[in-house]
């Protein structure tokens, strides 16, 4: 049985260093607080699904995390760091792949783009920019350009833009919102393979119960107003998941469950069968 | 149980969703149909000109002809008289020289500009208003003083026209400023980029597709008001040669110089037309070129 715990030191992971920490994180645009008092731990190589409704707050969350946003109170560590602007090392994926690749550059150019300003070699930025795309899958569309792709493959290209500068943890926005189901599927097992091989740490913001189960080490449950972490998952399903084994095991189904009850009320209600009985 | 999921792949290896071939920049697909798309259009843009063309006779010989107005076939004639003389390309020439000095003087001065006010809030709001009282005086209205000033001269038409050009330059400049989407700075700031990286491959990029609006709407003003300074101020040039036709009543050679300028306007748009396809095909507007 899972247990939900609010726990700071709710982190898994066999190594245990913390990657990337909110301490006390709380952020408010003008009189509106937005989410507060923020405890939790990504462990080296965690994969992470921060799962909330819509509106909670976790795009802001996510921008504070990688320094896009200040945020009103507390901080971000990452690699034992206080976060000011985006750190090395950290890579992020936005949801709206189609406004975040250049349409004017090529699929290479796009995912070599961080390389350049880096100062990294021409040589170099090829093999790094195609290693990434192959592992990604798109080795054969490095002189197309993105508007000529279909929308999978647009986010897998901004997804390999991010591997390209090798970073140790990468945090994607909700980035398979805007694709169609089969698309989506092919994408989460396109990143859960990613993270396999390369080992990164990986958080990814979702609205969607399934995908957070489906993906996730552990599962950080982010509701209320002001969001806190109402709680922390830990999804101790087998490896590595497979869409329709994993979502069959009965294990799943309680999971979402749990998830699902935790997003509706933040506090879980104590007798929860006597609710749909009605 | 848990309820079937719905949308199940096949396996987690599955390749790339089909569709959306990488077919590049100038790829063609199917070069004869392609072709014979090509040869219907021109087809109509010819039966087009014919029709006017027709138009144009039946009416020099009814209501025009007491205005003066040539058949398009007298009108050749004349044209291929003064095509032959120098002094028909000096007029051309100089008109040119001055459309295209002042233009280039417009985009020095109204880029820069532009992008600058555009950058920065506080500036945009303190020189709106001179902006669009500017642009709203049309160039001739400030002839009289231009002319007093300098006199028959280039300097009078170049002052003309960049009064009157430099305008969209500086607005669409402005606007251009402004294109940088939220989600693409964003990119620019979490990859840590430096500024030249930006400047080069994001924020000049992403500013083009407004600055090639000024540019062209510029343009075609530059030539415009150009011939119309000649015609009124008496600078040489193509306005100059229409207003001494206009004087003596030669109707044939002022037709002429019409159809000269005409003709200019028409090459000068397809020449933008053409540098425009050049720097943004990768814009929406431009792809169906490339398909």
């Amino acid at each position: 049985m899972t247990t939900a715990t609010a726990n700071a030191e709710g982190v898994k992971g066999a190594s245990g260093t913390p990657v990337i920490q909110a301490k006390g994180l709380g952020h408010a645009y003008g009189e509106r607080q937005i989410f507060e008092n923020l405890e939790f731990s990504v462990a080296q190589g965690e994969f992470v699904c921060i799962v909330g409704p819509s509106g909670v707050g976790k795009t802001t969350l996510l921008q504070s995390l990688t320094g896009l946003l200040q945020p009103s109170n507390g901080a971000v560590v990452f690699e034992g760091k206080t976060v000011k602007s985006p750190p090395e090392g950290l890579a992020i994926v936005f949801q709206d792949y189609s406004r975040s690749l250049m349409p004017w550059l090529s699929v290479l150019d796009n995912v070599a783009l961080p390389l350049r300003s880096a100062g990294v070699k021409k040589a170099e930025r090829l093999r790094l920019s195609t290693e990434a795309l192959t592992e990604v899958g798109l080795k054969d569309f490095t002189a197309a350009y993105p508007w000529q792709l279909s929308g999978g493959m647009q986010q897998r290209v901004a997804i390999a833009r991010a591997l390209a500068s090798q970073p140790r943890a990468i945090v994607m926005d909700e980035p398979f919102a805007s694709v169609d189901a089969q698309t989506r599927s092919d994408l989460e097992d396109l990143v859960l393979r990613v993270r396999d091989h390369l080992g990164i740490t990986v958080m990814l913001v979702t609205h969607d119960i399934d995908e957070a189960v489906y993906l996730a080490d552990t599962v950080l449950v982010l509701s209320g107003r002001p969001a806190t972490v109402t709680a922390l998952i830990d999804v101790d399903l087998p490896v590595p998941r497979e869409q329709l084994a994993t979502k069959a095991l009965p294990k799943f189904a309680e999971l979402r469950t749990e998830v699902y009850r935790l997003i509706k009320a933040p506090v879980p209600p104590a007798e929860p069968a006597t609710a749909p009985s009605a | 149980m848990p309820e079937s999921v719905t949308t199940s792949p096949a396996g987690a290896g599955t390749p790339a969703p089909a569709g959306a071939a990488p077919s590049r920049r100038r790829a063609r697909s199917s070069r004869s149909s392609r072709q014979r798309e090509l040869l219907a259009s021109v087809g109509l843009k010819i039966a087009a000109i014919g029709a006017a063309l027709l138009l144009w006779h039946w009416f020099a010989l009814n209501r025009g002809r007491a205005a003066g107005v040539p058949t398009p076939a007298r009108l050749v004639e004349t044209a291929a008289d003064m095509v032959a003389t120098s002094s028909y390309w000096e007029a051309v020439g100089s008109t040119l020289v001055s459309a295209v000095i002042g233009f280039g003087l417009s985009v020095l001065i109204g880029v820069p500009l532009g992008l600058l006010i555009g950058t920065f809030k506080p500036m945009e709001r303190s020189t709106t208003f001179v902006i669009d009282f500017g642009r709203t005086i049309p160039g001739v209205a400030i002839l009289p003083v231009v002319l007093l000033l300098y006199g028959s001269t280039r300097t009078m038409v170049l002052i003309l026209v960049m009064f009157s050009a430099l305008w969209p330059i500086l607005v669409q400049s402005m606007y251009a400023a402004q294109q940088l989407s939220p989600q693409v700075r964003q990119v620019a700031k979490s990859y840590r980029m430096d500024f030249r990286t930006r400047v080069r491959f994001i924020y000049v990029p992403s500013a083009m597709p407004f600055i090639m609006t000024g540019l062209r709407i510029a343009a075609t003003i530059s030539l415009l008001i150009t011939i119309s300074s000649e015609f009124l101020g008496g600078a040489d040039g193509i306005g100059q040669r229409l207003f001494n036709s206009l004087s003596i009543n030669d109707n044939d050679r002022m037709f002429v110089w019409v159809v000269t300028a005409a003709l200019l306007g028409v090459l000068l748009n397809m020449l933008l037309g053409a540098a425009q396809r050049r720097v943004l095909w990768w814009h929406p507007s431009q792809r169906e070129n490339n398909r």
